[in-house]
């Protein structure tokens, strides 16, 4: 048993947790899924590799509600969620206990990750239990982006105008997202109907610009939004476009200290902006 | 009817496409990125047919995402034109059993009914199928479980199996037979390989036993890791529910249909507010149930046609097939149980 596991076990069996959320290996389809352990379950079945590219902190706020006190083991990127879930109290940290083990990066389809190139905290931020030694890295290059930003606007426009075209609107990449969880989402609204609901570019443009706008200063850069959609539009681009200037005017990597107020939604006396000084 | 197999050598294959192009419009699989999919056959184009399921099913050519139904304009006093049906003659070659099973079951749905869908009436009307026979199962097709098979032909006007000389091809119906009458192809004594498939497994409970286990814990357990997403429903050959809405630009305005989903927290909500499916679970139930034991009581077949696009789709690749096992479980113990009671 690897020192996760044993953990793992220990904890479910001697009652510190309730449930704990992991990933297990379904040999029928050859792949991880995220699973609930409960005590009595075999710890020995967690697997944690470059397989695991789900997001288990967007179940947290539903597993806490039916359980106690939930354990779950979170990769970098996934405790930076966590960590924008707590501030935005969303939960409470009382019923999370964090398993972090040191993650090398993901892959999705076959390929490393382009998210792990731009990982700021290989380890959970939230961390009760650490495995493997903890990597920190800062400069995030966002190498995607660069090709979007030779781009002249009408470029730009006619390279998501096609992604955008082949929108579903099934939102998976909002369900897929931890911190995309408004009790009713803009999308869904009937009066007024902000977005109206069928497929269509004008719609489709909305619904992505709205969601990445509501995600400002706060997106993780887990990755899932990509990763989910199945017409595989680039969503993640939209958001990282976002994170980059959110460093640059604010030095802000969400998720990344357990005390900073995402930037968008906090109300600063020593705001540099002029737009603030006749307001405060 | 079903006619004598011919063969196309595969050298003709570009002509004989062409040649169907003359009287129709013509749809192949392409494969776009990681997935195959249908699109308009070009000349000139190779077309290629994969041996196995087509990721992004045929559904949307009967049923589009979004289906302009009426036109309205306040010059018009805002009433309601409905739209021209479309009429052009249209060939879906390559389309595979699961995907034609797909379409037998929208007819029911559309067309079996005192108020039958003219748009959708429309296009089936408008189209010939030839379908395909698989020449293997991926890991998450099952339709042997699903009372189908590779070789299956049942709503098809023509069917076709590749070969290692080229293409087999046999008219089930008369509008079939029309398309086969091309000297390209020759008559032969060939027939395609019989292969053999895996025996049919009953994953799943009789549609009865299912209900039995509405109440059950289980959906709450199942539905733990489901993050609701419509993603399977919008995959899936014979999710057919959709929303209506009016769409205005300027001064012009439509009246369409757009594929909705059960999985969407919206989907139930009533004019009161009060949603009666609320939770991951119901949800989750609603569409086990309707693909496996609703289906059956109203249009008389399940709705499961096997294809596993729902697994392939899915973001935490959620296996049906598997959920239908641990139901299985769950209703043998709960007949243990009854029997020890009674």
């Amino acid at each position: 048993m690897t020192e996760l596991q044993q953990k793992a076990h220990e904890l479910l069996d001697k009652g510190g947790i309730d449930a704990l959320l992991a990933w297990k290996l379904d040999p029928a389809i050859g792949d991880v899924r995220p699973t609930l352990f409960k005590k009595g379950d075999d710890t020995g079945e967690i697997v944690f590799d470059e397989r695991c590219v789900h997001n288990l902190a967007n179940y947290l706020p539903t597993l806490v509600a039916r359980y106690n006190r939930v354990g779950v083991v979170l990769k970098g990127c996934d405790g930076r969620s966590l960590t924008t879930l707590l501030i935005e109290h969303r939960i409470g940290k009382n019923s999370i206990v964090a398993l972090a083990p040191a993650c090398e990066g993901v892959k999705v389809n076959g390929a490393r990750a382009q998210k792990c190139d731009d990982c700021p905290t290989t380890t959970s931020p939230v961390a009760d239990y650490e495995f493997g030694a903890r990597r920190l890295k800062d400069d995030a290059e966002f190498k995607q982006l660069e090709r979007i930003e030779k781009m002249s606007p009408d470029e730009r426009w006619q390279f998501f105008a096609e992604q955008f075209e082949k929108c579903q609107r099934c939102y998976a990449c909002r369900q897929v997202c931890p911190l995309c969880y408004c009790e009713l989402c803009i999308a869904d609204q009937q009066e007024p109907k902000w977005i109206e609901p069928s497929r269509k570019l004008s719609a489709n443009a909305m619904w992505h610009l709205v969601r990445a706008y509501h995600l400002a200063g706060r997106c993780s850069d887990c990755g899932e939004c990509s990763r989910a959609c199945p017409e595989g539009i680039p969503i993640r681009l939209l958001n990282i476009a976002v994170e980059k200037l959110v460093r640059e005017q604010f030095g802000v990597r969400p998720g990344t200290k357990p005390d900073e107020l995402p930037p968008l939604v906090t109300l600063a006396k020593d705001d540099p902006d002029e737009v603030m000084e006749e307001h405060l | 009817m079903s006619g004598s197999w011919k063969l196309l050598k595969r050298e003709s294959l570009g002509r004989f496409l062409d040649e169907l192009t003359a009287g129709a419009e013509l749809w192949v699989p392409r494969r776009k990125g990681t997935r195959w999919e249908f699109d308009r056959y070009e000349p000139g184009k190779p077309a290629a047919f994969p041996a196995s399921i087509i990721e992004v099913s045929a559904k949307a050519l009967f049923f589009p995402r979004r289906r302009p139904i009426a036109r309205f304009s306040p010059k018009a006093k805002w009433s309601l034109e409905p739209v021209e049906l479309p009429a052009a003659p249209r060939i879906v070659m390559g389309m595979h059993p699961c995907d034609v099973a797909g379409v037998r079951y929208m007819d029911r749905v559309f067309l079996g009914n005192d108020h039958p869908d003219r748009l959708y009436e429309a296009e089936r009307n408008r189209t010939t199928i030839v379908g395909m026979r698989c020449s293997e199962m991926k890991p998450t097709c099952h339709c042997t479980d699903r009372n189908l098979s590779p070789d299956e032909t049942q709503g098809m006007d023509a069917v076709f199996a590749e070969t290692e000389s080229g293409f087999l091809f046999r008219a089930l119906t008369e509008k079939g037979e029309r398309l086969l009458g091309s000297p390209l192809l020759e008559a032969t004594e060939q027939k395609p390989e019989a292969k053999e498939w895996p025996k049919g497994r009953h994953l799943v409970p009789a549609p009865d036993e299912l209900m039995e286990l509405y109440d059950d814990d289980f959906w709450l357990e199942a539905s733990d890791i489901c993050l609701t997403c419509g993603g399977c429903t919008f995959a899936c050959p014979t999710c057919t529910c959709y929303l209506v809405a009016d769409e205005k630009f300027g001064d012009e305005g439509e009246r369409v249909t757009a594929w909705d989903s059960c999985q969407f927290l919206s989907f139930s909500r009533e004019t009161s507010g009060r949603n009666p499916r609320r939770t991951n679970a119901a949800r989750l139930r609603n569409r086990t149930l309707d693909k496996f034991a609703y289906s059956f009581h109203k249009h008389g077949m399940s709705s499961c046609t096997g294809c596993g696009r729902c697994v392939l789709i899915c973001p935490i690749r959620r296996s049906f097939p598997q959920l239908g096992m641990k139901l299985k479980e769950r209703a043998e113990d709960k007949k243990k149980s009854k029997a020890r009671v009674s």
